[in-house]
């Protein structure tokens, strides 16, 4: 006696039914943990330092052609 | 509390563009067909990586140290994967893509930052796509001026049909191409042993640690991880509109991208050692190719040019896209590769200001076309660990993603790792700029 397995109907994603996904619609802002906070604190200082340092050495080269 | 958005039915033009259902009994047939279906924005999103500033900071590492670099490939394939893995994983969570809910949840400023910093990134990366097309058409014979429009009406021509599945069946066909490089690599006849030996043991490079040593170690992860990738693999997931089921294949597709990426980079490193196997001096990959034209023949040297603009296609469409996409989150605006021009317009012109306007750029007499290629350098490696930040933070956000989508600890502690490596060499960099 054989048995029959059940047939699987694979879908390509755009053809499927689309999810409900989690947009987070409505949830606002992030709420601001401690660690959260002191990432983005991080960032900040890191991307004035950044910004100062390529500034630093743009300057330089006109500066020393004064001298 | 969570509100949760549903979108009923599927666009016509979507229906119509995407294959049949198919019906099978096998559960591996099953697995094995809806990971073909699935497959695409990571294998192009890796591939699309190895773009012409890929080419030539490979072929300079394989010029200027032979094989000796070719273990940082090996110790950058986890890291890429890992990068990309939580993208594709909060693209099919959320079903949007990065700009969008770095606007959503770290407010406007970060948003707009995240935008502006992108937006930036990817022209100045796109000129220098064009100027690798420009460089090589004309050791080619074709003229710049003939080139650069054709490759831009062509990239142009290649979104606005207003369908994804053809865009992305092309790119992929294009991303297959690259295996071209492994046969250059074969025919450049590397030292095998060698090869072995500097893929899986470090070693010192002749000559010591100098810094153009360090630079030249600071370009290739660079290279292998950029910003746009982010940002373009999560839009991607969410036009495809992947399903929460499909994140194992979604997570298969990646790894194999990144493999390939990888294997195709450790070719072009291997292009690069015949040049200093035979004492070519390195100045751009297309005088290398023409130099290696009396080593390997006509084939190597058409053959490398031509993945060259091949490269370059694949960065400009899929960076212009990245762009595209993060401007149409960001505004408000349809966004989608389902959509016609007529119906998404301002996506569209994105994208082609985009093309147009770095093919443009590079057709200027005397366009301080270095200054720029270095400039990007620099900037995509300070720019990289603040994008990497908030897709970690993104990854954390429990009350979006909930425990099952959010990161596990151990994804935490290797991704915080990476980002620390990642400030430690931006803050190298930065210490030490090069100049044009």
């Amino acid at each position: 006696m054989t048995t029959t397995r059940p047939e699987i109907t694979v879908r390509h994603p755009l053809l499927d039914e689309q999810e409900t996904k989690l947009t987070g619609e409505g949830l606002g802002l992030m709420k601001m943990s401690p660690s959260v906070r002191a990432m983005l604190l991080l960032l900040r200082v890191y991307l004035v330092l950044m910004a100062g340092m390529l500034l630093y050495h743009m300057v330089q080269p006109m500066l020393g052609k004064g001298h | 509390m969570l509100q949760l958005r549903y979108r009923s039915s599927n666009a016509e033009g979507v229906q119509r563009a995407a294959p049949p259902a198919r019906i099978v009994r096998a559960p591996w047939k099953a697995s094995l067909l809806t990971f073909f279906m699935v497959m695409g924005p990571g294998l192009i999103v890796m591939e699309a990586d190895n773009d012409a500033g890929a080419v030539s900071t490979y072929t300079q590492a394989g010029a200027q140290y032979g094989t000796h670099l070719l273990w940082v490939l090996f110790l950058l394939l986890p890291i890429c994967y890992f990068v990309q893995e939580m993208v594709a994983r909060l693209g099919i969570a959320t079903g949007q893509g990065h700009a969008a809910m770095i606007y959503r949840r770290f407010g406007k400023w970060w948003g707009i930052f995240s935008l502006v910093d992108l937006q930036v990134l990817n022209f100045l990366t796109l000129v220098t796509e064009f100027a690798a097309i420009n460089l090589a058409a004309s050791k080619l014979g074709v003229a710049p001026i003939i080139a650069v429009p054709t490759s831009a009406v062509a990239l142009t021509a290649l979104v606005f049909t207003g369908s994804y599945l053809r865009w992305e069946r092309i790119v992929i066909a294009l991303c297959l191409l690259d295996m071209a490089w492994f046969v250059m690599a074969y025919v450049c006849a590397p030292h095998w042993n060698h090869v072995m030996r500097d893929t899986f043991v470090p070693s010192k490079p002749l000559g010591g640690f100098t810094q153009d040593w360090v630079f030249l170690v600071i370009g290739l992860v660079g290279t292998t991880i950029a910003p746009w990738q982010l940002f373009f693999q999560q839009s991607c997931v969410a036009d495809k509109r992947l399903r929460f089921a499909d994140l194992k294949f979604a997570r298969l597709d990646t790894a194999v991208g990144a493999v390939f990426t990888i294997l195709v980079g450790g070719a072009m490193i291997l292009v690069g050692d015949a040049a200093y196997r035979h004492g070519i001096k390195f100045e751009d990959p297309a005088k290398m190719a023409v130099a290696l034209e009396a080593f390997g023949g006509p084939f190597l040297k058409n053959a490398l040019l031509l993945m060259m603009i091949n490269a370059a296609v694949l960065g400009t469409t899929t960076i212009s896209l990245s762009s595209a996409w993060a401007y149409g989150e960001v505004m408000g605006w349809p966004h989608s590769l389902h959509k016609k021009p007529k119906e998404a317009p301002g996506f569209y012109i994105v994208y082609g200001l985009a093309v147009f306007s770095a093919a443009g750029l590079v057709l200027v007499p005397r366009a301080p076309l270095q200054t720029i290629i270095i400039g990007v350098q620099v900037l995509a490696g300070l720019m990289l660990p603040s994008a990497i930040v908030f897709l970690q933070l993104l990854l954390n956000d429990r009350e979006l993603l909930g425990d099952e989508w959010a990161n596990k600890r151990w994804n935490n502690w290797v991704n915080w790792t990476i980002v620390a490596v990642l400030f430690l060499l931006s803050m190298v960099l930065a210490t030490h700029f090069p100049t044009p």
